[in-house]
């Protein structure tokens, strides 16, 4: 495996060289956004489907036929504003996706019939994301956190809604150019070949782009207890969003330790943080509560959030021991043990990435799109084998106060909200 | 009925005393621990410095009694508890649970209508730990009430997240109105009222039967050199001992269906789908490639016909389908989530007369562009070691694992002609159900 970036005035390409790779995988990062609106969040809802609908002289059949008949794949998702297209094909028919991906980026058509067709598409897909319990929890502990001008905020799904009403042809085509104009984060893996024809396809594509300064708004909230709920009387249980913003950014010192602090209390995915080992194992309240530090990006702040779920029988119960946890990390901290084992569990989960190329490059791309060269993401990984106890129980200390945690609770909630209130309040 | 095509590959020595070697395709070899009949299914991936191990003892849902839906999930459950070995070596978190918290590797498990399957992914360093425990939970788990009272409420737990989407829902109504008789006629998961009946002995019953070598696979891909892998493999499990009984095995044969069967739910949700089941080949065959390739071309992405004709044209939100990978015939499942103001009769309607009028010409560009895509994503999937054993997993549990190696020929060898007379089969009346999912709210 050969790591490399170029970085170029409009664009940066990572790669990954995998000799005799069949498989040819690539990622892009974009930052399109602009400034936070139900309109602007409306376009980028659009944004995939409309570029995928037709470019160059092809027509949305003709494209999509001639990226099928390869066996390849272009996905696009826009997040947080920004656009991540995912290339995937076999590193045989590669270079003839890249034309095709090129084609898209370049020359997109945005033909008024195919605007139609997906405003109708996109509120449809909203109208059935109303019972969505564990997105629209996520969503307005988000909400919480952050003002309305912050990428980080979400409009309501009728806010959207009439948003979309509104787009038109010119919405798209502003959007796009931003999308060219903007600092363009790729990361390619696959066999020599593979690289290298991405690299050039990069150069072509932004050659002749000026690129501009992103000039979106970060707002972020001081920490304020709040309640969110939100009922949703079709599903069982009732999905929950915990957390509280944290003021400071991924380069700030205390950004490690408490990705540490984060990992002992939830670790996402797996058994091995407290919340699993006490609030599901032990008491048997719920099949699923993690922890995570979110929307790190670059220079802005971000939070961190627990998520969970509770039968409406259980969900006092439930919210009572995940609170004595927080409480608990934050008046006795972590033990010397427990963060040399948390060390060993993410060098072990470096080695994993190693199992796979897809894996690999994911892991590189999430540095490269935000900066990161080869040698300060070695750092960063480096840095974290060297957290020291006093700093993570000093940052549990200055951030993780259980007085200021906020919850948002989606489903059907209502006849548990006047004692989701005054537990809140008890808080 | 399905044909299974195997290749046949020469015996040859097994390189270790006491294995026998059976077969090699694809890449993967499989041996059999004489001792006691553990079969093992080995592949070498040099320089990635991980393995992957997994057992698949065959047993699942399918091999539940009725009352009992779910015990099969719930023991896969109560796999990650303290063993007997545990509790000699005071680790009252399970070994599983303190190998995965004290070196980070990627553990978990999960149960299926034929299989219950446990894997864990680590550095090389860690295979002796991870064969011990899975030998130690072959033969050690403790089953009491200490230990269920809590898993019970975990699994109620994830019962309700499942059954709080209209989606799952409306399956688990189409499963049991499509098999009459049929052990697939159930969720994995079982029922709610089921599983609030458990009791350690029901487990400690059903555990007995079916956790022993001879109905057990162990799958080691990954970057160990096979010799050694082997030899760890019979130091840890060839003193295990099969009980004396057999395994048993329900022998049902699901009655003649003479009609369309249909059933209707009602809920207050705002959303409303419409579910059209047909049952379909067991895993491995012919016919579930060409069942696969019909359902993509019917459904998946935005060049499928009823993408085309449904969603773009704003009738339905969406679409979403399944089709087990299971050794028997089982139910495929299409459903469509309506669009606002659509009626389900009006799309039962629509999409019947769509699959009425597909021919061979309509399809047979579209099959070859769904033909290109699985074999793009099966390449991708054999690209590491979690992904191979979750895929040979399907193929151990449908009863020939060698299909694995075929599944590219059987992909290509698939006509659109075939794949329009699987069409006109699987969609005739004694083969469909159909169902309604209503929300009650406007």
């Amino acid at each position: 495996m050969k790591y490399h970036i170029e970085t170029q005035t409009s664009h940066s390409t990572a790669s990954i060289t995998q000799s005799k790779s069949a498989i040819a995988k690539a990622v892009i990062t974009i930052d399109i956004h602009t400034e936070s609106s139900a309109l602007n969040q409306a376009r980028n809802i659009l944004l995939a489907d409309a570029l995928l609908s037709g470019a160059g002289t092809h027509s949305r059949a003709e494209f999509l036929e001639a990226v099928n008949l390869l066996g390849a794949s272009i996905d696009i998702d826009t997040h947080d504003g920004r656009c991540t297209i995912t290339l995937k094909s076999t590193s045989v028919t590669f270079p003839k996706l890249l034309r095709l991906f090129e084609t898209m980026i370049t020359n997109p058509t945005f033909a008024s019939a195919e605007i139609k067709r997906i405003k109708s598409i996109c509120i449809n897909q909203l109208h059935q994301a109303r019972e969505d319990s564990k997105a629209i929890a996520h969503e307005k502990l988000q909400n919480i956190f952050y003002g309305h001008n912050d990428r980080k905020y979400t409009y309501s799904i009728d806010e959207t809604v009439t948003a979309i009403e509104k787009i038109q042809k010119t919405h798209l085509t502003k959007l796009h150019k931003t999308l060219v104009h903007q600092f363009w984060y790729a990361t390619v893996g696959g066999d020599a070949k593979t690289v290298a024809e991405f690299s050039k396809t990069m150069k072509r594509i932004k050659q002749k782009t000026t690129v501009s300064k992103n000039t979106s708004v970060h707002q972020p909230l001081p920490p304020k207890p709040a309640l969110s709920l939100e009922n949703i009387s079709s599903r069982q249980n009732i999905d929950l969003s915990i957390g509280l913003p944290v003021p400071i950014t991924r380069e700030h010192p205390d950004y490690l330790p408490l990705v540490f602090a984060t990992a002992i209390l939830g670790k996402w995915g797996g058994f091995t943080g407290r919340l699993m080992s006490t609030v599901r194992e032990k008491e048997g309240l719920t099949y699923g509560i993690y922890a995570k530090l979110e929307g790190f990006v670059g220079d802005e702040q971000g939070h961190l959030r627990i998520m969970t779920f509770f039968s409406p029988q259980n969900t006092i119960t439930g919210l009572t021991s995940t609170f004595r946890e927080i409480s608990l990390l934050y008046n006795k901290g972590v033990s010397d043990a427990e963060l040399n084992k948390f060390k060993t569990i993410l060098n072990t989960q470096q080695i994993l990435l190693q199992d796979s190329l897809g894996r690999l490059l994911n892991d590189f791309h999430s540095y490269h799109f935000q900066g990161y060269s080869i040698k300060a993401m070695e750092e960063q990984k480096a840095a974290l084998t060297k957290v020291e106890l006093q700093a993570v129980n000093n940052a549990i200390q200055t951030y993780l106060d259980p007085g200021l945690f906020s919850v948002s609770a989606a489903g059907p909630v209502n006849s548990l909200k006047t004692e989701l209130k005054k537990w809140h309040q008890s808080v | 009925m399905s044909k299974k095509i195997s290749p046949k590959t020469k015996s040859k020595q097994a390189p270790v005393p006491g294995f026998s070697h059976v077969q090699t395709a694809a890449g993967v070899t499989e041996y059999i621990l004489k001792k006691n009949g553990l079969r093992v299914l080995f592949q070498r991936r040099p320089d990635t410095g991980v393995v992957t191990t997994n057992i698949t003892y065959l047993v699942g849902a399918s091999d539940e009694a009725q009352g009992e839906s779910g015990i099969a999930h719930m023991l896969e459950h109560m796999l990650f508890k303290p063993t007997t070995f545990d509790l000699q070596n005071q680790i009252t978190a399970g070994g599983a649970m303190q190998f995965e918290r004290e070196t980070g590797c990627i553990l978990n498990a999960n149960t299926w209508k034929d299989r219950t399957t446990y894997y864990f992914s680590y550095p090389t360093q860690y295979i002796d730990q991870a064969l011990t425990l899975e030998a130690q939970r072959m033969t050690g788990v403790i089953l009491n009430d200490t230990e269920l009272t809590p898993e019970q409420g975990n699994v109620l737990s994830e019962f309700d997240m499942y059954n709080g989407d209209p989606h799952f829902a409306l399956a688990v109504q189409m499963v049991s109105t499509a098999f009459h008789s049929h052990p697939y006629g159930h969720e994995t998961i079982g029922y709610r009222e089921d599983i609030e009946q458990y009791t350690p002995a029901k487990l400690e019953r059903f555990y007995r039967n079916y956790y022993r070598p001879d109905n057990a696979v162990m799958m080691v891909i990954g970057d160990i050199d096979e010799k050694a892998a082997l030899l760890k493999i019979k130091t840890v499990f060839s003193d295990i001992k099969n009980p004396t009984t057999d395994v048993p095995r329900h022998s049902i044969k699901e009655p003649k269906q003479e009609g369309i069967r249909r059933v209707t739910i009602e809920r207050p949700s705002s959303t409303n789908i419409l579910s059209l089941g047909f049952k379909h080949a067991g895993f491995g065959s012919q016919e579930w490639v060409t069942t696969m390739i019909l359902i993509q071309a019917l459904t998946a992405g935005p060049e499928s016909i009823f993408e085309r004709k449904l969603v773009d044209t704003g009738l339905i939100s969406s679409i979403d389908t399944t089709q087990e990978p299971t050794k028997d015939p089982n139910l495929a499942l299409l459903n469509f989530t309506l669009a606002p103001g659509q009626t389900h009769a009006d799309i039962e309607k629509k999409i019947l007369s769509i699959l009425h009028d597909l021919t061979v010409s309509d399809i047979t560009k579209l099959i070859k562009k769904v033909k290109a895509g699985l074999v793009t994503d099966e390449l991708f999937a054999r690209t590491n070691s979690l992904q191979i054993t979750q895929e040979l997993t399907e193929y151990v549990a449908s009863g020939d694992w060698t299909a694995y190696a075929n599944t590219p020929t059987l992909l290509k060898n698939t006509t659109p002609k075939m794949v329009i007379d699987t069409l006109q089969q699987s969609f005739q009346p004694h083969n469909l159900t159909i169902g309604n999912f209503i929300g009650t709210l406007v």
